[in-house]
């Protein structure tokens, strides 16, 4: 009897992943993701498009302030001719640095556009390297001070990095961050998606008819557990597919971009510099970078991370994906669902809500709460994991998952054994209920 | 006598409501045994417990002489009433799915399966989607579908209900042939005319409990009021006497003189035939002579409503 469950889930997996679909999301995925990694790194290598303004320095002080800018700024005698200039589309904006504020130390300057805003980071470079020259000249004015001296002083910066104080381990807060933002939406995304699909999948075969030729053969709780296992493994495949044709696509997007694009990415990824290097050591910057990606692997303990990844993805999956085959059980059509997903959907919501404070404080008792309790805690307890946490807090986290995913199969099984052969008769929750008492 | 199922003393209750009121019935081995009754009766609910989709909440039923188990499920081909088909499947994945289900190897599905496409020539079908068929041509496949895995037991609910008269004909010579080869059929109906060209015995469900069954035979020769069909050779006198001896409840006068054809039945209480042919040869000749027998469909009336009125 064992075969049916088994038969059934092969079914559900080769229909889904023949589908054009699945193929589409299979090769569109990495794609993005890559696309995502690389495509700010070969813009900035691409140096973007630069345009050329028009500056009106009434003051005198400001002609040398912007050659090391991104942008082109071209001296003009006026703010009319800079206008004029703007109208014919010989500058895409114009800086006026009116004379007065030379008394004090603030200076107001005006950026005139023509259609298009500019961006933030535009208007920050020209804040950014305004002020330096702003405060070289003052203190040209000022004081007597060395200009050498005075840009060392003004150069000074502070960093600071986090280390575990047994073995030496940096902690790269940002890229746990990310990776803590991007688990979650992926395990919420998977479990919509391949939710639904059940749901759908149940609604199908009820709305069809087919179900009542399926269960003379299958018990319904066979055919749910092959739904149910058969998507996982189609959300698995597509996991895997996903990895592996990231891995080859980075590869050749970096073999082809050159390595110039490759320290580009990961510039872009990572800006600070490395820890306990001293200057003794002379390193290329590949050398460097390549030293720095492995140190941030290192720290994030991938193997770990994505094995504790597989299960609360598969704990969180087979929490929810029974519920959604109830649903799907308890109307007669898609549009029916509605008073039903609410229970589904606020938990996931409200897990993906707390990540953001998870972030800010991942031993707080928000989120320690929201990644013990099953319903969140595979969205909640994946953000917390890559900044550590204690072994006892994961161990009573992924044993409530799996008691909570056996409790919400045996109640989605008996909602669903019902509902499957119940026609014209609208679910209501008082209704479900009564589903749930029927014996045998 | 060999039953190919028993059931006993069955009841089933949803809630408050008791879908089945023991009912006990017995399908003897080789027979078509119709399974009668107006809508909601519990028909359904009846063929649901033999095909284990539900339980029975009292009672037990047996196939073979074995209680009822989970291996029976290969021994049942069951084409319910609601039917339908993955829509987007191709006819022939699906069929080799359902097949599987009941325990066929993907093989020897697909040998029976070619056999019986070829048979009903929609082999053509084989990859063609579900949702391009006609209704008809979806029903071809289930019906090859309920009994590709040769199953002992083959329960069919209301089996010709949308088919066009030249497929329900098909159906009909299959479920006669398959009979022949030694399958037993529970077929459940309202169409009478069906019951009485098919079926061997029948049982009447009504409001939960069965009120009849038997051999179709027995069960119309028990319900018989002794009325004959008569064409007698004779003459206005001698009609007259007969008037006096038996009722007369039609007469049809016939083209050909001194012929007429009758419907009677004697008015003393119960008769069989031989003392009704001896008073009608007293006063003519008797040139055909048959029972009226009652057909199911006034017998399912008749049972129906005196069931109601009892209440």
């Amino acid at each position: 009897m064992k075969n049916n469950t088994w038969v059934v889930l092969q079914r559900e997996y080769t229909t889904r992943v023949k589908k054009k679909g699945f193929f589409i999301m299979t090769i569109l995925g990495p794609i993005l993701l890559v696309a995502l990694m690389f495509a700010p790194a070969l813009l900035m290598q691409m140096g973007g498009s630069s345009k050329t303004y028009a500056l009106v320095d009434e003051t005198g002080l400001y002609a040398t302030a912007f050659e090391k800018a991104e942008n082109l700024f071209e001296p003009v005698k006026d703010t009319a001719e800079a206008k004029a200039g703007m109208r014919d589309e010989k500058y895409a904006g114009a800086l006026w640095i009116p004379a007065s504020g030379l008394d004090s130390n603030r200076q107001g300057m005006v950026f005139f556009y023509r259609e298009t805003d500019p961006s933030m980071s535009t208007l920050e470079e020209i804040e950014s390297l305004a002020e330096n020259k702003l405060r070289m000249v003052l203190m040209q004015q000022e004081s007597d001070l060395d200009p050498a001296l005075f840009s060392y002083i003004n150069e000074a910066s502070v960093s600071v990095i986090s280390q575990d104080v047994e073995t030496g381990e940096r902690s790269y807060t940002e890229i746990k961050s990310i990776i803590a933002y991007v688990v979650g939406f992926l395990i919420y995304g998977f479990v919509f998606i391949f939710g639904s699909q059940i749901m759908s999948g149940v609604i199908e075969e009820k709305s069809n008819r087919i179900i009542e030729v399926m269960i003379s053969s299958v018990k319904p709780f066979q055919l749910l557990m092959g739904k149910v296992l058969g998507l996982a493994l189609v959300g698995l495949t597509q996991l895997l597919l996903w990895g592996v044709l990231t891995l080859v696509l980075t590869m050749a997007v970096g073999l082809i971009g050159g390595s110039g694009s490759m320290e580009a990415a990961q510039m872009a990824a990572t800006s600070s510099a490395m820890p306990g290097m001293g200057a003794s050591v002379p390193m290329t910057e590949v050398q460097s970078t390549m030293l720095e990606i492995q140190s941030i692997i290192e720290s994030l303990h991938l193997k770990t991370l994505l094995l504790y990844f597989l299960a609360y993805f598969l704990g969180g999956y087979l929490l929810y994906a029974s519920l959604f085959a109830a649903i799907g059980a308890a109307v007669e059509d898609q549009e029916d669902t509605n008073q039903f997903m609410w229970p589904i959907t606020i938990p996931l919501i409200f897990g993906i809500l707390v990540v953001a404070t998870v972030l800010k404080d991942p031993n707080g008792p928000l989120a320690f709460w929201t990644s013990i309790i099953p319903f969140t805690s595979p969205i909640v307890m994946m953000a917390r994991i890559p900044f550590g946490v204690p072994a006892w807090e994961l161990v009573l986290s992924l044993g409530l998952l799996v008691l909570g995913f056996i409790g919400t199969t045996w109640l989605a099984a008996r909602i669903y054994r019902v509902g499957i052969l119940m026609y014209g008769k609208k679910g209501s929750y008082k209704e479900l209920w009564r589903w749930i008492r029927y014996k045998g | 006598m060999d039953y190919l199922l028993e059931a006993k003393e069955v009841v089933k209750r949803y809630g408050n409501y008791t879908a089945l009121d023991h009912v006990s019935l017995a399908v003897p081995k080789g027979c078509i045994f119709g399974l009668l009754g107006p809508n909601g009766a519990g028909k359904t609910t009846f063929i649901r417990i033999i095909n284990q989709i539900t339980a029975p909440d009292e009672g037990s039923v047996f196939i073979k002489g074995e209680r009822l188990s989970r291996e029976h499920i290969y021994d049942v081909g069951y084409l319910p009433e609601e039917r339908g088909l993955y829509r987007n499947m191709k006819v022939g994945e699906q069929a080799l799915y359902l097949a599987q289900l009941k325990g066929l190897s993907r093989a020897e599905a697909t040998k029976r399966l070619h056999g019986w496409f070829a048979k009903f020539g929609i082999d053509s079908w084989w990859n063609r989607k579900v949702s391009e068929l006609s209704k008809g041509m979806q029903q071809k496949i289930q019906f090859v579908v309920t009994v590709l895995h040769k199953p002992g037991l083959l329960i069919f609910d209301e089996p010709f209900s949308g088919f066009d008269p030249i497929n329900a004909q098909l159906l009909k010579d299959e479920i006669l042939e398959l009979k022949k080869q030694g399958a037993t059929i529970i077929f459940s109906t309202h169409n009478m005319a069906s019951v009485e060209e098919i079926c061997d015995e029948i049982a009447l469900i009504n409001k939960s409990k069965k009120i009849l069954d038997g051999k179709v035979e027995d069960i119309r020769r028990n319900f018989s009021d002794n009325i004959y069909e008569v064409a007698l050779y004779s003459d206005p006198e001698r009609m007259a006497a007969l008037a006096s001896q038996v009722d007369i409840l039609e007469e049809n006068p016939c083209d050909v003189p001194g012929l007429f054809t009758l419907k009677v039945k004697m008015n003393a209480g119960a008769g069989h035939g031989n003392p009704m042919l001896e008073t009608l040869m007293r006063y003519g000749e008797v040139k055909d002579f048959s029972e009226k027998l009652p057909s199911m469909n006034d017998i399912f009336i008749q049972t129906v409503k005196q069931a109601e009125n009892e209440k």
